[in-house]
């Protein structure tokens, strides 16, 4: 989620949340005050439940009709080779951002774009309190882009206060981090 | 209304009142007979031996007489059904056709085509016009002509009044007999009499009953105004479409709709102002109505958007036989002054709600919300959902969490089994949804207390921010503390543990 988030952070328009009630109950609403913590006005927010895909496509497609949009981000359980077909072409006729969050253990073949598999990694200390987590780690895969580029995997670092870019957490780094001893007496040292 | 016809059979309806079988509503045939309403069946069979009788059902008649002074709006928007009075059941309408009868070519032009339009709709019907409600309503039921009448000045009402009875009135039956008695059989008669005449004759009754008297005189002559409350609300505009033949086709009634919406949107744009609310009326040939509502969140008068949230529910009209006359009407209107083209930031915000109202239209209102800042310790209750029109959604006043707060809060915390360290340890592993998770990070406690004010009974929860084997992170509470022996403060069992939300 964090990903979509930055990709509608700078524009001060509104966005739409597309979902149904049982994804709803699954996942969780999104929450206001850490939208806004991380600097997304949570007024921006418009949250539309749908009760079935097709008003979820129909909803997925108006919005995206709709010039006044930052984007238009929907939650979906699967979704058709040529439903997903016809939402790029609407998106692309009206220039407006279309994001899916496809909740779905299987590959779904679709139309888009791009497409990313995010899962979340391990992530290092934090400089005062070894025991607590550290800045979230998502390992963005890139499966697949339309405009030729190459699919890799990239771990990005999302800190929750400083949530304006994703810096790319190399891998020296990260192990250094992560091998540091658990048992110490005293204030740790952190190196690197 | 709406009988069968059975050649040679007399037919009525009938009621059942103290057990006994009495005449509810005759046919013509039957009323040739004799038969009235009121006779018992007993006695109508002697008569008639051979009388077809059905059941009488008050209710759907009253549905079907309202529903026909819906379809009667198409001459005026001021029909009502005549209203209960006394031992007089409803089963008249009355339309104030004060300003209309012009468009229609006259008043007797007007009385023809409803008479038409009706039988056509095999309905009988016998009408009349005059300057008051109570004349209109004593001349259609208890003059002795044939056919509908009109009575153009006072004058002729008096005359036409002159020898019909005094029930025409609508007296009660207390005052009628009263009547009868002094000789005053006809209203013409009562109407000679000067007023002081008459308190005098009646002096001894109820007080209330020579009121009530007077006040009907008073009605007839036109001395006392009785408006008609009508049975739907007033437009603020209207436009209408009649056609020559009738419509069922979906693409006819679409351009049409094009159409008066195109009229509609040029007129309201003429007098700087905008309709919130818009209801297209379809009238079908066979006297009845039906209706599509729309609403807007912002007043407006854009032709291509009020089109297509119409044309977005015209699936659900039924036309049959036909329509002959679709009808636009705008309520709720404001003023809006003209808007200047090419605002950028103006545009976006009308198009913004032009698509809030085209999803509100198709999904319900309550699929569309807003996030909406509430003061609460509670993390599940600083959020609320508000409709989507909502301004004030408070997050401007909110303070920042001093903790990390997660992306994604579920609706309601979900209990999970957890093993931790007592009395304030953070989870070492839990199991929630049926998958066992291992923390390798914690952070917390977060104390959050609750609402004392509220809820005296709630109990203080602790947060804890966990990270578990492969990166996920999520947002877990203890409900309750750890008193002495490890048992709970307030209660006599442990404390539970909770799922409330996930982290990015």
């Amino acid at each position: 989620m964090a990903l979509l988030l930055t990709s509608v952070k700078h524009d001060a328009r509104p966005f739409l949340w597309i979902t149904n009630r049982a994804l709803l109950r699954e996942h969780g609403l999104p929450y206001g005050p850490a939208l806004k913590a991380s600097g997304i006005d949570p007024t921006r927010l418009l949250l539309v439940r749908c009760k079935n895909l097709q008003e979820t496509l129909w909803a997925l497609e108006e919005g995206l009709k709709s010039k006044a949009l930052a984007a238009v981000i929907g939650e979906l359980g699967q979704i058709s080779l040529t439903a997903s077909r016809r939402l790029v072409l609407t998106a692309r006729a009206h220039n407006t951002q279309g994001l899916l969050l496809l909740r779905s253990e299987k590959t779904i073949s679709s139309a888009a774009y791009s497409r990313w598999q995010v899962s979340p990694e391990a992530s290092s200390g934090v400089a005062f309190d070894h025991r607590a987590p550290g800045d979230s780690v998502l390992n963005a895969h890139l499966v697949k882009h339309r405009g030729g580029q190459r699919p890799y995997q990239q771990k990005l670092k999302w800190a929750h206060n400083a949530p304006d870019h994703l810096p790319v957490v190399t891998p020296v780094a990260n192990q250094h981090l992560v091998n540091q001893p658990a048992t110490h007496n005293g204030p740790s040292r952190i190196a690197g | 209304m709406g009988q069968a016809e059975l050649p040679g059979r007399a037919f009525a309806l009938t009621e059942t009142e103290n057990q006994m079988q009495k005449l509810y509503a005759v046919c013509p045939r039957a009323s040739a007979l004799g038969l009235t309403k009121g006779m018992t069946l007993a006695e109508a069979r002697a008569i008639r031996p051979d009388i077809v009788t059905d059941a009488s059902n008050p209710e759907r008649d009253a549905k079907k007489l309202e529903g026909l002074a819906r379809w009667l709006v198409r001459y005026t928007p001021l029909t009502a059904v005549d209203d209960t009075i006394g031992n007089y059941c409803s089963d008249g309408i009355l339309l104030d056709i004060t300003g209309c009868a012009h468009l229609f070519g006259g008043e007797r032009a007007m009385l023809t085509d409803i008479e038409h339009r009706l039988e056509h709709a095999g309905i009988r019907a016998r009408m009349a016009i005059a300057e008051s409600r109570s004349t209109a309503w004593a001349l259609a039921r208890y003059y002795p002509a044939e056919g509908s009448m009109i009575s153009k000045t006072s004058a002729e009402s008096t005359e036409m009044l002159a020898n019909l009875p005094v029930r025409a009135l609508r007296l009660d039956s207390g005052s009628e007999l009263t009547l009868h008695r002094l000789g005053l059989k006809s209203i013409g008669s009562l109407l000679k009499l000067p007023r002081s005449a008459l308190a005098q004759r009646f002096r001894g009754r109820p007080s209330k009953e020579i009121t009530a008297l007077l006040t009907r005189l008073d009605q007839v002559s036109g001395r006392y105004d009785e408006p008609v409350s009508p049975l739907t609300l007033l437009p603020s505009w209207r436009v209408q479409q009649t056609f020559s033949e009738p419509v069922q086709h979906r693409p006819q009634i679409d351009i049409t709709i094009k159409a008066l919406v195109n009229k509609l949107a040029s007129m309201l744009a003429e007098a700087e102002q905008a309709a919130r609310r818009l209801a297209l009326q379809a009238f079908r040939v066979d006297g009845s109505l039906q209706e599509i509502i729309i609403g807007t969140n912002r007043p407006s008068r854009d032709k291509a958007h009020l089109t297509r949230l119409l044309l977005e529910k015209t699936d659900t009209l039924e036309a049959e036989f036909g329509f002959d006359l679709l009808m636009l009407n705008a309520f709720e209107t404001e003023h809006l002054p003209p808007v200047q083209t090419g605002n950028a930031s103006a545009q976006h915000s009308q198009s913004a709600s032009e698509l809030l109202d085209r999803l509100s239209i198709r999904l319900g209102p309550q699929a569309i919300g807003r996030l909406k800042h509430r003061e609460s310790h509670l993390p599940e209750r600083t959020q609320t959902l508000a409709p989507a029109h909502e301004k004030r959604l408070g997050w401007d006043k909110s303070f920042p969490n001093t903790a990390p707060r997660p992306l994604r809060l579920l609706l309601r915390p979900e209990v999970m089994d957890v093993l931790a360290e007592v009395p304030e340890g953070a989870p070492r592993r839990f199991l929630w949804r049926r998958t066992e998770h291992r923390t390798t990070k914690a952070e917390g406690p977060e104390r959050i207390a609750c609402e004392w004010w509220i809820n005296p009974e709630a109990e203080t929860r602790d947060y804890y921010r966990v990270e578990v084997i492969g990166g996920a992170r999520f947002w877990v509470f203890r409900y309750g503390l750890y008193g002495v022996n490890g048992v709970r403060h307030a209660s006599n069992s442990k404390p539970a543990w909770y799922m409330h939300g996930f982290f990015a």
